[in-house]
């Protein structure tokens, strides 16, 4: 058949969404199953089915079709849930959710189901309530309907008797539930309108520059003196509405994170069953939103820190009775928003981390040496350096290779943060905090010699104004409350060129990374600006000492400095002399 | 007329040059460019085109001329694979159809440029016309300067 490309994709992004809801009946099955899961998951399974139907999807249709029976058979009564049979639909959910992802890749990619539908045809059976005897003709209107969703309601095709465990006799009177099968409405997930995600990328565009005119404009009223005061007013306000329009157009982009936790539930779910332990997963702040593209990185790392607190961090329900635990152990995800990031909670109540044992791993992998002194928290944030891993031996669940540092890398490439905190014996808990606006910034202007950078205000800890304290230019170092801390020279740090000396240094911002705190002179600071940060191309990515550029409020290109990535730079360069030293 | 057979000529210190017309998104005004540590030495800064922030790269510097100061007078922007970049040149001097016959691809002549970036050259407006690929010039390394 021959297949409409456009129409392909929008089935895709339908039957994804359709797909999503299904994994989470699923799990609300496994906890609390009632009637109105199995209508719903019935509607969306028929609606996926004539909607691939639709597209030419013949075979992907009759997957759906074969898996609809059996959905049909638990609504009516004819057949009780079972584990099995959830563990089923799972599996159909995530046969039919690999063969759209293919699908988006190769709109002809087929999939070999005989031998999943074997499994799935026995579980319904031998779940069969039976009781032939009180069987009645299928009512009217069929649980199918065909291609064209415009008939209302269409006879059973001979196809499904033979295919499907139901046969028409066997449909329960008793259980008859007067519905009507055929649903005219569309099962809406959610009110919403589907918009390429370039049109949103090019409104963003376009956004970001008009915020960088109206800044402008904002600056070059500020510095005449007579502009009328409603001038001053309109211009100020242009600049707030512009703000907000840049950020609702930002979260164009954002969506919920529920999928992403469900699929977390449904893996550690999983998981626990193969390995005979017992787990109640609860699951908060699903409707907090992050950007879509972040949504997508941050799944795969998350999975793997869920599978890690089932693997090692929970125990056997047995040893758990032994340490006077409830042998049901408890798995809280969370999301909460603040006013600069979402922070993504993972706690366990499991046997907590071995600051001990991480220690000894980290020594004999040569990450530290025995006398190297480290806070609790510092020995915790171990587990997250390349090549370390605490799993005693590989498993198959977790400690493929793939570790902890994956799950920092990409957390760190969103420019986000974790913390841990562990009690021995209590659990443990994981907080991931993502920032959420990454496009407008606060920054500090800062002159150094005789040019404008900006300086991300995140990166500073602490401002010092070097009239206040005893400091002669030359000096190496500065005692700042009680601690003697490293001074370098910010224009210097950075190789930076200008058109003057470099004169009597004002001010120096404080950064640390890690532990260590550094010092950066600067000319002095012009002021605090709101900025829109610029990504370089490609050939100008990944200079040393510079995140990204900007356009000043003077409308000049300004380069956003790297502080972070200078401190670290500086602290290790020193480093290895101290440590000798030592 | 078929657009692939149009070239840019610009002046670069002494040398008339011709570039595909294709290869040039737009010509800009010359702005003085903000200097950016830490890259190769003939990226000379950044400007601000429409709101991006786009690299800019001294071509008498790049074609190993000397970079005296005489007149700048306008940028060619090209969309390189390394990003949007903007090429200063000393002067624009116009758009003229070559044929691919007219451009003898072995020159015996020993120009500045780089054999690697040279495409040819062809006679115009009585003088010779060194044939360039200006998307090719500006986008083929990075512009970052190695770690010292």
């Amino acid at each position: 058949m021959e297949m409409d490309l456009e129409l392909l994709s929008c089935f895709c992004d339908e039957a994804q969404d359709l797909l999503v809801r299904w994994e989470g009946l699923c799990l609300e099955m496994s906890k609390n199953p009632s009637p109105a899961q199995f209508d719903e998951l019935f509607r969306l399974a028929h609606n996926l089915k004539g909607s691939s139907r639709v597209v030419g999807l013949e075979s992907f249709g009759n997957l759906v079709h074969r898996v609809e029976d059996g959905i049909t058979d638990l609504k009516k009564g004819q057949v009780s849930l079972s584990p099995t049979i959830i563990k089923q639909l799972f599996k159909a959910q995530e046969i039919l959710s690999s063969w759209i992802g293919e699908l988006k890749k190769d709109p002809t990619h087929e999939v070999e189901f005989q031998y999943f539908l074997e499994g799935y045809a026995d579980a319904f059976l031998s779940q069969q309530v039976d009781s032939p005897a009180m069987k009645q003709p299928p009512p009217a209107s069929a649980p199918y309907a065909p291609v064209t969703t415009a008939a209302p309601a269409v006879a059973v095709a001979p196809a499904v008797t033979e295919s499907s465990a139901t046969t028409q006799a066997d449909v329960a009177l008793s259980h008859g539930v007067p519905r009507p099968e055929v649903q005219e409405k569309k099962v809406n997930i959610d009110e919403t309108v589907r918009v390429s995600a370039r049109k949103i990328e090019q409104l963003l565009e376009i956004m970001g520059e008009l915020s960088i005119h109206q800044s402008v404009i904002f600056h070059s009223i500020g510095g005449v003196a007579e502009s009328s005061s409603q001038l001053n007013h309109s211009s100020y306000l242009a600049r707030k509405i512009t703000r907000e329009l840049y950020e609702k157009t930002l979260s164009l982009r954002m969506v919920p994170v529920q999928p992403v936790f469900q699929r977390l539930e449904r893996s550690i779910r999983e998981l626990a069953t193969t390995m005979n332990k017992q787990v109640d997963v609860e699951v908060t702040g699903g409707e907090v939103e992050l950007d879509k593209t972040v949504c997508e990185k941050i799944v795969e790392p998350l999975t793997h820190m869920v599978r890690n607190s089932i693997d090692h961090g929970l125990e056997m329900p047995e040893t758990r009775i032994e340490t006077g635990k409830d042998p049901v152990g408890k798995v809280k995800i969370n999301a909460v928003q603040d006013s600069s990031a979402v922070h993504l909670w993972i706690e366990d109540d499991g046997k907590g981390l071995n600051a001990e044992k991480i220690r000894a791993k980290a020594i004999a992998n040569g990450i530290i040496t025995p006398d190297t002194h480290l806070e609790p928290a510092e020995v915790f944030a171990l587990i997250f350096l390349p090549g370390f891993s605490t799993a005693e031996k590989v498993t198959d669940v977790s400690g493929r290779g793939v570790g902890m540092d994956v799950v920092m890398r990409t957390v760190e490439s969103l420019k986000g943060e974790i913390k841990i905190g562990s009690v021995p014996g209590k659990g443990t808990q994981f907080r991931i905090s993502i920032p959420t606006t990454l496009s407008i910034i606060d920054a500090l202007i800062v002159n150094l010699r005789g040019m404008e950078y900006a300086v991300p205000v995140s990166a500073v800890d602490e401002i010092i104004h070097l009239n206040e304290f005893e400091y002669s230019e030359n000096d190496r170092m500065v005692r700042i409350h009680n601690r003697v801390i490293p001074v370098y020279s910010l224009a210097e740090a950075l190789n930076a060129k200008g058109a003057s000396a470099s004169v009597q240094h004002k001010s120096m911002l404080i950064s640390k990374f890690g532990n260590e705190r550094v010092a950066f002179k600067v000319d002095h600071i012009i002021e605090q600006q709101q900025i829109v940060v610029r990504k370089f191309a490609s050939g100008m990515e990944h200079v040393f000492g510079l995140a990204g550029g900007t356009i000043l409020g003077n409308g000049h290109p300004g380069l956003i400095v790297d502080l972070k990535a200078l401190a670290e730079h500086c602290v290790l360069k020193v480093k290895p002399k101290m440590e000798k030293a030592a | 007329m078929s657009h692939e057979n149009r070239y840019l000529l610009f002046e670069v210190g002494k040398e008339l040059y011709g570039t595909p017309l294709l290869d040039v998104r737009e010509v800009v005004e010359y702005q003085e460019p903000k200097f950016m540590p830490n890259m190769v030495s003939h990226f000379v800064g950044v400007i601000n085109i429409r709101g991006s922030i786009v690299g800019v790269i001294d071509l008498r510097k790049r074609f190993g001329e000397k970079a005296d100061e005489i007149a700048k007078t306008a940028m060619l922007v090209s969309d390189t694979p390394q990003g949007t970049i903007a090429a200063i040149v000393d002067r624009v001097d116009s758009v003229i159809s070559i044929e691919q016959s007219m451009i003898d691809e072995k020159p015996p002549v020993i120009s500045s440029v780089k054999q690697e970036y040279l495409t040819g050259v062809a006679k115009a407006k009585d003088r010779l016309v060194t044939i360039v690929e200006l998307q090719r010039i500006l986008g083929d390394e990075n512009l970052v300067a190695k770690a010292a």
